[in-house]
């Protein structure tokens, strides 16, 4: 078999415009396979995005890249001492993390209180993901707070004004209540509503008096300069470092279940996604079967000139090639394009329902409904894009095969076609 | 006398579709001598086009056995028919069959390529092959673009361009008008003098087969010299 007749053999099939048995039938295929990859892509891209950006957010800001637990008493002496001989070491703060009762003088509201240190909103990586929306990020003195921006709308406070906080010890047997008053320096945010809407900072140096040691007892905060994938080898490091009086876990570990489920959700997505590309090139498949019967008269003549079965077999494969790249390249493109564009897209099509939405309404004489699509108290305020290249890779190389796999039985029964039969009723 | 180029040994052609099986002929005896041009006259649906097919090893006989240069081609193998028709036989059909997202000159170049021959021989043949049959200029022309006749002369050059010793051409006027009948008959028997070819010509044209050396008339399943 001549593998370079075929490509051309099958190529040109694929381009030829001219009426039944025209290649450019299967254009529509490729269509669908396109439009089939397009949400997939976007979907991935977003995925990806969005779980990039709330892990970025949650590590950097809530569990850090690890978290040091000390198992003896006096066990921090020397801590950041050991750590600072580990690359990518970026630093190490105290935090204590435990729940209150936040009440302001028209609302209460359950709260995650976050003791940390004055310095840790210094953090480059903190400083990357937290903001103030108003006041600044220091504790002047012991008796402050900075407030999460749901946190601080639920509550109706602002910079300056009061805020109680209730707070439980163990005494003995019994719990200890424990109200405290608080001056609110900072109204925070993380860009994400979910953070934003529980958690109260204060001074590591307070929550030890306030809150339970033994229920919540403080930690060390280990930041990292490392990519995250290089987590394991760092976490091997740390704990080599610091040996048998420190537990120490990585944000794998601490925030597992939340990453579990993002991964879950992830594939999830896909695997919808994939469904849609799995009928495309069922359609594939379908339009080869429809292409094969109309080119019978072709396959015929070149059976008749000396094709071989191969040549004839694989000239229907590279077409079902050439439908797989040309959907393949322009759903990947088409999604890359939609996922790049995915925050205008959203406005404009909100634009859009929202003009309805009150066109509707002047002409009914009643109230308008507005959408807003990228609500923050949903996702993200925006919605971030991260692409994956190895997996887009890896979706434009299934497509592609699945195409060419779609085309493999509509391509046996073409070689297996008798000239005759078709000469003969001519 | 020497081997004959085609031959048919007691050859029965049988169609088993139908309840009532149609035989075509029975124990058919037929050789065809190296350089002759024969032609085949009969009714329709006598078996004339079947009997050019059994030729070409596009079929295969109910019993007997055909022979092409004395190499028995009914049992043989996928891939050596396969080499049989894009080395040993040209075909001419009634309808020229030219695949039409091809240009002339890459139609006639098709079994050149089907058969492996180096590209700058089988381009250089193909063009002295569309000179001989006056579409120099429509080389680059696709099939949708020509007539009848230049059609059908295309069809003529690629049945040649792998140099075989046999051209079966199965009513290769058929569909055509006077003047480009006239003109593609004069054309075939000129190219199987020039190049030597053996010609088995199926037609129902007697001036057309009169100019062939030797006319055999298909009826009821027997070949009589005409």
């Amino acid at each position: 078999m001549n593998p370079r007749l075929g490509f051309k053999l099958g190529w040109r099939a694929f381009v030829t415009r001219s009426g039944v048995g025209g290649g450019r039938f299967l254009w529509s295929s490729s269509l669908a396979l396109a439009l089939g990859l397009v949400p997939l892509v976007v979907v991935l891209s977003i995925a990806d995005g969005m779980i990039d950006s709330i892990s970025s957010r949650t590590i950097e800001t809530l569990l850090s890249h690890e978290q040091a637990w000390p198992v003896t008493l006096n066990a921090d002496q020397d801590l950041q001492e050991k750590l600072s001989k580990v690359a990518g070491f970026r630093a190490a703060y105290r935090e204590q993390s435990g729940f209150g009762l936040a009440y302001s003088q028209t609302a209460r509201l359950g709260v995650t209180l976050r003791g940390v240190e004055d310095r840790w909103a210094g953090d480059p990586g903190v400083r990357r993901f937290l903001s103030a929306d108003s006041g600044t990020l220091v504790f002047p003195d012991q008796e402050s707070l900075w407030v999460g921006r749901e946190a601080s709308v639920r509550l109706g406070v602002k910079v300056g004004d009061q805020l109680k906080v209730l707070t439980t010890r163990t005494g003995g047997t019994l719990r200890i209540p424990r109200v405290t008053t608080f001056t609110v320096r900072a109204i925070v945010s993380v860009g994400y509503q979910e953070l934003d809407r529980l958690w109260v900072f204060l001074p590591v140096e307070t929550s030890v008096r306030l809150l339970d040691p033994l229920q919540n007892p403080v930690f060390f905060g280990i930041k990292s300069d490392r990519p995250l994938s290089e987590t394991p080898a760092f976490l091997k490091q740390v704990r080599e470092v610091l040996g048998r009086n420190w537990q120490v876990y990585s944000w794998q570990t601490t925030g597992r279940s939340q990453f579990l489920n993002y991964q879950a959700t992830r594939f999830l997505l896909l695997l919808v996604m994939a469904l849609i590309v799995l009928v495309a090139g069922i359609n594939i498949a379908t339009s080869m079967v429809t292409l094969v019967r109309q080119r019978r008269e072709e396959t015929a003549i070149l059976k008749a000139l000396g094709a071989s079965v191969g040549l004839v077999r694989f000239q229907f494969l590279v077409l079902g090639l050439c439908a797989g790249l040309l959907g393949t390249l322009a759903g990947i493109g088409l999604g890359v394009l939609a996922a790049v564009e995915i925050n205008a897209l959203a406005f404009a099509l909100e634009a859009v329902l929202n003009g309805f939405s009150a066109l509707r309404a002047w002409l009914m004489a009643t109230d308008a409904t507005f959408v807003h699509l990228l609500n923050p108290a949903y996702y993200l305020e925006t919605l971030p894009v991260k692409f994956d290249l190895a997996l887009l890779a890896l979706v434009a190389a299934g497509s592609v095969t699945l195409a060419v796999v779609a085309s493999a039985v509509p391509a046996f029964q073409a070689s297996r076609q008798r000239p005759i039969e078709v000469l003969r009723r001519v | 006398m020497n081997e004959p180029l085609l031959e048919f040994l007691r050859v029965t052609k049988e169609f088993r579709e139908t309840a009532e099986p149609v035989v075509l002929f029975r124990d058919l005896d037929f050789a065809l001598q190296s350089g002759h041009s024969v032609s085949l006259m009969g009714e329709s649906g006598t078996g004339k086009s079947t009997f050019l097919q059994l030729a070409a090893g596009l079929d295969t006989p109910s019993s007997g056995a055909v022979l092409l240069g004395g190499r028995e081609i009914s049992s043989l193998p996928e891939k050596d028919l396969n080499e049989l028709r894009a080395q040993g036989v040209g075909l001419v059909f009634q309808f020229h069959f030219l695949l039409k997202e091809f240009s002339v000159l890459e139609n006639v170049l098709l079994p050149a390529w089907l058969a492996g021959t180096p590209r700058v021989k089988a381009t250089k043949r193909a063009l002295e092959l569309l000179e001989q049959v006056g579409l120099s200029a429509r080389q680059g022309h696709f099939p949708a673009q020509l007539s009848g006749g230049e059609k059908q002369r295309a069809a003529l050059a690629r049945a040649l361009i792998n140099d075989p010793p046999l051209v079966l051409a199965d009513e290769p006027t058929g569909n055509l008008d006077e003047r480009n009948a006239a003109l593609v008959q004069d054309l075939l028997l000129r190219l199987v003098v020039d190049h030597h070819k053996t010609l088995l010509l199926v037609t129902h044209d007697k001036v057309f087969a009169g100019r062939t050396d030797l006319s055999y008339r298909l009826t009821a399943g027997k070949l009589e010299r005409s």
